[in-house]
């Protein structure tokens, strides 16, 4: 062994060989970003190795260690080339074998003396052999393209076949010594390496260029979608239009010959057909009494109805999952329909490819969408699949859209119906109660969910005479909001004459039923003070009674007629009582969420205390005595909800 | 409760708007009964418009049917949903009262 | 409380005084006129305070009508000075209700459970032709304006339990409702 100096490892081939390998390092090296596989960290492997082995050769003459070095070189090579391949697993076995078996030999004859009969020429043999074992697996796996390594070796085995082959082929006749092998053919035949890397780079290019290609159809195709949908948004359009819009797109973008629509009904759990074109084979039995007729089955269905887990579409209704069937003719999930004969009788009822797949948004399933083919017609590949799956994500979008524009219109009709119904309301409750020196009144009104049904009201209609009203409509919003103003308009019409109250309670009924719907029935209770004399008279349609307090007796009286709402029945015709206030004397309206308040313990509070709460506060004046019931009403309440409307009136005489 | 008559060829569409129920189902009893004194033969009762239905709505769509039934006559029941679709399931009378999803399915089941 | 998960045997009506369907705690409670014309109005005042989600758009409604109308027209006669007392509990999950009226109680109700039985006899064999007979249960009372089929719905309806208390004038029933309406899977 000797060590060369430094001029002697500048004169050596070792530069060329560095250079190629440099090459093909960088090469590798670029690779590696794109190389999900991880072989261009193999290939560096092998650069390396011929890096150092020649360097370390440049410098150390080692007899021997080229030949031993070059076994290892060429079952890297040979791995690299077979690996991929099961069908080269035996091959490579065997080389491996060979050359560890050789390489064992070679140092035993070289160093030990072993089988000196041995013919020196045996040894450049094997990597001979090692590079025809390369070319036979390049052979025998030429045409598997299955993964990016085997598509790579099998493009590029003739090239490492021809500079190994040539190394070896060199190394034989020329020997190891040789000018010629050891200046011109070894680093020419490190070239395989840059041309496996340029092969690589080809390939992951042409990969590249196949997945644009790809996105660039499907943006297409979503193009196509959003403005068929737009277009019919633009016009005036209902569910049907525009699910019919994108019906048409999934049929023409998957070449189907016919497609349906089924959206999920909001209350119930069945999908209803909603988009219906083209010839659509039924991917589930029909009817047995439907006509086998094809106008029959069209118009079937077009208006088809499934309960979710129904038929094969209810049961993508029901689980969200995709069904692709390619060749539904020998799709065992079909069985049911060959077995069923009747419908592949005809033609056009004959499903060749069928897919289905939920429409989706974010988490919820609102439809489904399926697209057939007849007959002997082609069948969906993968392709259609993926794009029927890229559209049906996408219309569902723009489809969910459109309703949630129709759902955001619907609600802010009904904020702005409320917020009209409240502004209503604002304009008729009384903001000031009118005051006598004989007679003072008060109020409280609480409603239970922002928008009130109470109604109640002070008139003052003569110099002496004043009429409190009291109402509860039926229903929230602006419909019970505009009874409530009927209501007003005409009592404030009438109250100025000199009719009775019972009479003022006929007109105003006459005058609201028939206008109004059974669910804004009213209830009403009307009082008319005489202020000078303390005469009261009362009337009422089917609301809480009239609540006097006696100061003289300190007892309590109920009044009350039986009566019908306010718009149940036009002749009706109320009574009124009559009675007379003294000095002292309260009388008080309520409506029903006063008295049928509950507790927690679900009992109400009832008439009896509120007669009770009133005699406790009969010294205050009556807007504190409406106060303090309505505080002892929450103390009553304590944490239950208040599930009505509370409205309470108080009249107190002072003569 | 409204009720609105068209013709579509021989067949007769009373379209109901509205609710059938105890106050009112009574009209339509009588409309039909009309028609049936002009020997009207075919009937197609449209309840696209009726969200609500009680047992005396239910019980006129029996009476007419029986009757309809007795006299040799057609009658389909079309558009049925949501309440009124639940109520008549409720009351097993999905198989005994003729139901078509759609107008057009009745016109094509009328000529058989 | 009452126990919101009593079920009862659907296919009839039965007679259980002591029920816990019967038990009134925490139910809310309005009484009536039985006065025909009103009746759905009565209904309607019971029915707003029940959450959107257990309405079924107006499917409780209507089934809360049917019984207070048999209180009122075949409990009370339709006389207005008789009562209809209603006691009425709803949430998310179920929908509870006691309807008491002054009447004599339903004396058919045996009649009524075999007629029911052999309707659901001839439903399954699926003859149409015997179901005719079947479809509407008359008595003497009964008049041109009775559906007689209303107490069918009832009882698929009311799937947690519909029965009557001894004097057969007191009817309580409940209603469970699924806690998710639409998962996936």
């Amino acid at each position: 062994m000797t060590i060369n100096t430094f001029s002697q490892v500048i004169m050596s081939p070792l530069l060329s060989r560095l250079s190629v390998l440099a090459c093909a390092a960088a090469l590798f090296f670029s690779l590696r970003k794109k190389d999900a596989e991880g072989r261009s960290g193999s290939f560096l492997v092998i650069i390396a190795f011929l890096v150092v082995r020649d360097t370390f050769l440049a410098v150390v003459d080692l007899p021997g260690a080229p030949y031993l070095t070059d076994l290892l070189y060429f079952s890297l090579a040979a791995f690299m080339v077979m690996a991929p391949f099961e069908r080269s697993r035996l091959m490579l076995i065997a080389t491996m074998a060979v050359n560890a078996a050789a390489a064992g030999l070679y140092v035993a004859y070289a160093y030990a003396g072993v089988l000196p009969s041995l013919p020196a020429a045996a040894f450049p043999l094997v990597p001979v052999a090692d590079a025809l074992f390369v070319a036979a697996s390049g052979a025998v796996n030429a045409s598997d393209r299955g993964d990016g390594s085997s598509r790579l070796m099998s493009e590029s085995w003739p090239v490492v076949f021809a500079c190994l082959g040539a190394y070896a082929a060199a190394a034989f006749f020329l020997g190891y010594e040789s000018a010629v092998f050891v200046r011109l053919v070894v680093p020419a035949s490190y070239a395989w390496l840059l041309v496996v890397a340029l092969i690589d780079l080809r390939d992951h290019d042409a990969e590249t260029i196949k997945a644009v290609s790809y996105y660039e159809e499907s943006i297409d195709s979503l193009y196509n979608l959003t403005f068929r949908v737009g277009t019919v948004l633009k016009g005036s359009f209902t569910t049907e239009d525009v699910l019919a819009s994108m019906n048409e797109v999934m049929i023409a973008e998957t070449g189907a010959d016919g497609g349906t629509i089924y959206l999920v009904d909001e209350f119930d759990d069945i999908i209803v057909a909603k988009a219906y074109a083209g010839t659509f084979p039924p991917p589930f039995p029909l009817p047995e009494s439907l006509p086998r007729k094809q106008s029959r089955i069209e118009s079937y269905l077009r208006h088809a109805q499934f309960r979710l887990g129904e038929t094969v579409l209810g049961d993508v209704a029901k689980t969200g999952k995709n069904v692709y069937s390619p060749d539904t003719a020998n799709d065992p999930r079909f069985a049911a329909l060959r077995a069923e004969g009747a419908n592949m009788g005809e033609d056009f009822l004959r499903t060749s490819s069928f897919m289905a797949v939920p429409l989706m948004v974010e988490d919820k399933i609102i439809g489904v969408s399926a697209v057939a083919r007849v007959g002997s017609g082609e069948q969906f590949d993968e392709a259609a699949f993926d794009r029927f799956k890229l559209l049906a994500n996408f219309g569902t979008l723009a489809v969910s859209n459109f309703f949630s524009f129709l759902a955001a219109n619907e609600r802010s009709a009904i904020e702005r119906s409320a917020g009209i119904a409240a502004e209503i309301q604002s304009t008729i409750i009384p903001k000031k109660l009118p005051q006598f020196p004989s007679l003072a009144i008060g109020a409280f009104t609480s409603p239970a969910r922002g928008v009130y049904g109470d109604y109640y009201d002070v008139l003052r209609t003569r110099e002496d005479r004043v009429v409190g009203v009291i109402g509860d409509v039926a229903g929230k919003g602006v419909q019970a909001a505009l009874v409530m103003v009927m209501i007003r308009a005409i009592l404030h019409l009438i109250t100025n004459t000199n009719k009775d109250i019972a009479t003022v309670l006929d007109w105003v009924n006459r005058g609201i039923t028939g206008k109004i719907d059974m669910d804004h029935y009213a209830t009403l209770a009307i009082v008319a003070l005489n202020v000078a004399t303390g005469e009261l008279e009362y009337a009422n349609a089917a609301h809480q009674p009239l609540l006097v307090y006696r100061r003289s007796t300190d007892t309590i009286e109920t009044i009350e007629t039986k009566s019908v709402p306010i718009g149940v029945e036009r002749a009706n015709e109320y009574r009124r009582k009559a009675l007379r206030l003294y000095d002292g004397d309260i009388a008080v309206l309520y409506t029903d969420g006063i008295v049928e308040a509950m507790n927690e313990q679900g009992k109400q509070f009832g008439r009896k205390s509120l007669g009770q709460a009133v005699a406790r506060n009969r010294d205050l004046a009556p807007k504190e005595i409406a106060g303090k019931i309505k505080s002892e009403l929450s103390a009553f309440i304590g944490g239950a909800r208040q599930h009505d409307d509370q409205t309470i009136l108080v009249f107190k005489m002072k003569l | 409760m409204e009720l609105k008559i068209r013709k579509n060829g021989n067949n007769y569409i009373i379209d109901v708007n509205g609710e059938m129920d105890l106050y009112n189902s009574y009209k339509l009893k009588e409309l039909v009964m009309k028609m049936l004194e002009k020997k009207v033969e075919r009937f197609i009762i449209n309840l696209e418009n009726v969200d609500y239905i009680d047992s005396s709505g239910i019980g006129a769509l029996i009476y007419i049917c029986s009757t309809i039934k007795k006299m040799s006559l057609k009658l389909i029941i079309t558009n049925i949903h949501g309440s009124v679709k639940k109520v008549i399931e409720l009351t097993k009378l999905m198989g005994y009262f003729p139901i078509t999803n759609s107008i057009e399915e009745a016109i094509l089941q009328m000529e058989d | 409380m009452a126990d919101k998960t009593y079920l009862s045997d659907i296919k009839e009506i039965r007679v259980d005084e002591n029920s816990p369907l019967f038990d009134k705690t925490g139910m809310l409670y309005k009484e009536f006129p039985s006065d025909y014309r009103q009746i759905r109005y009565f209904t309607l005042l019971i029915v707003q305070s029940a959450p959107l989600e257990i309405k079924e758009i107006n499917l409780l409604e209507q089934q809360i009508s049917e019984v207070i109308k048999n209180g009122v027209k075949h409990g009370n006669r339709c006389e207005a000075s008789k009562k209809v007392r209603v006691w009425y509990s709803f949430d998310s999950t179920h929908a509870h209700l006691i309807v008491q009226d002054e009447g004599e109680g339903f004396k058919d109700l045996e009649k009524w459970n075999e007629f029911n039985r052999n309707r659901l006899e001839i439903l399954s064999a699926q003859d149409f032709e015997k179901l005719s007979d079947y479809v509407s249960f008359r008595t003497q009372k009964s008049d041109d304006n009775d559906g007689g089929n209303a107490l069918f719905a009832a009882l698929e309806y009311w799937n947690g339990g519909f029965v009557f208390n001894e004097a057969r004038n007191a009817v309580a029933m409940l209603k469970s409702f699924p806690q998710k309406k639409h998962a996936i899977g």
